[in-house]
């Protein structure tokens, strides 16, 4: 019994310090990971790499550490690709890669940039309707809404969302009421078009109206990511309305998207036989086909 | 009335119980111990991978070629032996039995079901082989997992195990306390697809009705309600070939029960021959899966080349056919890491890491292309999200992270 005693001690006095080192590796890896997310936010993809690299070290049991790395490392590499690409369909196509990045990570600094040269060469109602969402991001509310009236009634309802929540922020409620009123509600697949909306109702006060479309959105948005969307929504200061105690259900809704079953999946819908498609040309965003480089003195509101 | 006497141990009931055993312990250290994939060697596996692999050439979930091989050694013991798989080897009949004989020890008697009712209770194993194998093959994917409990009761798996498997395994563990093997009876998907074969079983439990005493033990004993003093033959699809009902005959009726082939010469055949051809049979599958490892995962793009390259992998992650289709995903990308116009990927996923072949066009691609395109990320223009792969390939460290 003494022995069996011993044994048990001694296995435990083993296992602390392991359980011990271990959740220590895991709590420095969690923190250069988020240090790496706030850099990245910032523009600064040299230390977000490193940061990324540093977490990954620590916990090499975290896959999304690695693929935090491999992501940023290949980001660098594209981006040093958009400058030297001179084919115009190939240009738009990194850019509207690169694009897409900086929304889901908020480096709306690069966006902005970005955005503003693919709406000088481009000049779509897409590439407006970006560039005017980094200058909302970045708070340049007067300058979103001069680019999206330079779109004149190419507008996508969209741009029309963003012009609202652009007027509702400089004071123009009237404006932008009778922009959320004709918007209604949207009817769209596209879930960042019934946030805004969401957005533009609660800035007017239809907060139930807001309430139902960022309850939609949150049913709507995958498990995995739903955390991410609910952090970015609660720092919205649009949706600051959506904060009382009458709305902590909204805030509790659970995604209702169906996950596989799968075992040995990680949450991905289903093990779908059909390809989800890789990096291939012909699937989708051509930018330049609509308009081509914008040729010497021209502008980009030739529809106006 | 006579009282009914305490069934004893008798060397062919030690000898099928001690074989049973035998396979459970081989499969819990296999599987615990070992690290085995218990989904690898599961006959059922093989018949629900049949579908997807004549049409797609992958087989679902983390099922090999090797569920193949075990399922062909199954139809041919069933049809040497009939049932013998389920009253030697199948895990889930060794518990099914075990449970029943500790309800015994603690005096529960087994509960009686009229041979009515039992024959049609029996029927309900055919709609439930029809609904798995539909739903499998439409969804490509172990739907039923969810619910089985060989899966929940012998699967490393531990986190992946739902409530309804053990809501299903808890079912069977606490009918199998009060009645003889009811799942095998009534619920298994396997005896569905084991009883048309079992029909026309090699082997068959004769009645010699001169020795015969009609005693009516031997259709007591039987595990599986068969009638056995009613039929000179047992021709029942769910003979187990156990030898219970041979062990049950009294002193004065010895030798009226014997297990022969159909055209036999009136030699009986021993257990130890039936325990040595399931041995046999199940060693010869474990044997072909190794001898013939044909990947459970192909997919090919373009027209094959005189004389492609490859290279062979071991990539941790690739442990199903949905991670083994993720990798064939990465290598789609047409960006820089685009590896031509001929690529044909092989996979052998497994828990841990799999093995991945890739076969390529020498003259506009390379084995280090190969590595990057599985391991860069990518954009997808059809979902405009990116893609991060987890995979890391054994060897290759690209960003220093094992440094």
């Amino acid at each position: 019994m003494r022995i069996k005693r011993l044994i048990a001690s001694l296995a435990l006095c083993l296992a602390l310090p392991v359980v011990a080192f271990a959740s220590e590796g895991s709590e420095k890896a969690a923190a250069s990971f988020d240090r790496g997310l706030t850099v990245l936010s910032q523009g600064d993809f040299d230390s977000a790499l490193a940061a990324f690299t540093e977490a990954a070290k620590s916990d090499p049991e975290n896959q999304n550490y690695r693929q935090h790395v491999a992501l940023v490392s290949r980001v660098k590499q594209v981006r040093g690709m958009l400058d030297k690409e001179q084919d115009p369909q190939k240009w738009a196509q990194i850019a509207k890669s690169l694009r897409s990045f900086y929304s889901d990570f908020d480096v709306y600094g690069e966006a902005l940039k970005l955005d503003t040269k693919r709406h000088t060469k481009l000049c779509t109602p897409e590439t407006g309707v970006d560039l005017a969402e980094s200058q909302l991001e970045l708070g340049r509310n007067a300058e979103a809404v001069k680019v999206l009236a330079s779109l004149g009634a190419k507008t996508p309802p969209r741009g029309k969302l963003l012009n609202g929540i652009a007027l509702a922020r400089m004071g123009d409620l009237e404006a932008a009421k009778k922009i959320a009123k004709e918007s209604g509600v949207p009817v769209t697949e596209d879930l960042q078009q019934v946030f805004d909306a969401a957005c533009l109702n609660a800035l007017v006060g239809n907060t139930a109206m807001a309430a139902d479309q960022l309850t939609l959105v949150f049913e709507k948005t995958p498990a995995g990511r739903l955390d991410r969307v609910k952090a970015y929504a609660k720092q919205r200061a649009d949706l600051a309305k959506l904060k009382g105690a009458e709305f902590e259900k909204v805030w509790a809704v659970a995604s209702k998207v169906e996950s596989s079953g799968c075992a040995g999946c990680s949450g991905a819908a289903g093990c779908s036989k059909k390809s989800a498609g890789g990096c291939g040309s012909d699937s989708g965003g051509c930018e330049s086909g609509a308009s081509g480089e914008k040729k010497e003195g021209e502008s980009c509101d030739k529809d106006k | 009335m006579t009282k009914k006497k305490k069934r004893k141990p008798t060397p062919r009931r030690t000898t099928r119980r001690l074989v049973q055993l035998g396979f459970l312990a081989l499969t819990v250290v296999a599987v615990f111990a070992l690290g085995a994939n218990a989904e690898l060697w599961c006959p059922f596996g093989g018949v629900e991978a049949i579908y997807t692999y004549a049409t797609d050439g992958t087989m679902p979930c983390s099922l090999g070629v090797s569920n193949f091989f075990v399922m062909g050694a199954l139809l041919v013991s069933v049809l040497l032996l009939r049932r013998a798989f389920c009253g030697y080897v199948c895990p889930i009949g060794a518990i099914s039995e075990l449970t029943r004989a500790g309800g015994k020890r603690l005096g529960i008697k087994p509960l009686t079901v009229p041979r009515k009712l039992d024959a049609v209770l029996s029927l309900l194993k055919y709609p439930v082989l029809v609904l798995i194998l539909y739903l499998t093959w439409q969804a490509a994917e172990l739907i039923f997992r969810a619910f089985d409990p060989c899966y929940a009761l012998i699967s490393r798996n531990g986190d992946d195990i739902t409530f309804w498997a053990y809501v299903v395994s808890g079912g069977i563990l606490v009918g199998a306390f009060f009645l003889s093997v009811p799942f095998c009876r009534w619920l298994c998907p396997l005896a569905a697809v084991m009883n048309p074969f079992s029909r026309f079983g090699l082997t068959r439990i004769k009645r010699n009705e001169e020795v015969c005493t009609s005693c009516g033990l031997c259709t007591r004993e039987c595990l599986m309600a068969i009638p056995v003093d009613d039929v000179k033959e047992v021709t029942h699809a769910r003979c187990y070939s156990c030898y219970d009902c041979i062990e049950a005959c009294p002193p004065n009726a010895k030798g009226s029960l014997t297990l022969e082939t159909a055209f036999g010469s009136g030699r009986p055949w021993s257990q130890w021959r039936v325990v040595l051809i399931m041995v046999l049979l199940l060693a010869g599958s474990v044997y072909a899966s190794y001898a013939w490892p044909l990947p459970s995962y192909v997919q090919q793009r373009g027209e094959a080349v005189d004389e492609p390259g490859s290279v062979e992998l071991q990539i941790l992650g690739v442990k199903c056919r949905g991670s083994a289709a993720g990798v064939w995903e990465m290598l789609q990308r047409d960006d820089e890491f685009g590896l031509g116009d001929y690529v044909r990927m092989e996979a052998w996923p497994k828990p841990g890491s799999g093995r991945v072949k890739v076969y390529f066009d020498p003259s506009v691609c390379d084995g280090e292309k190969v590595k990057a395109a599985i391991t860069s990320a990518t954009y997808d223009f059809a979902t405009g999200e990116w893609v991060s792969p987890s995979y890391q390939i054994e060897g290759y460290d690209p960003y220093g992270l094992n440094e």
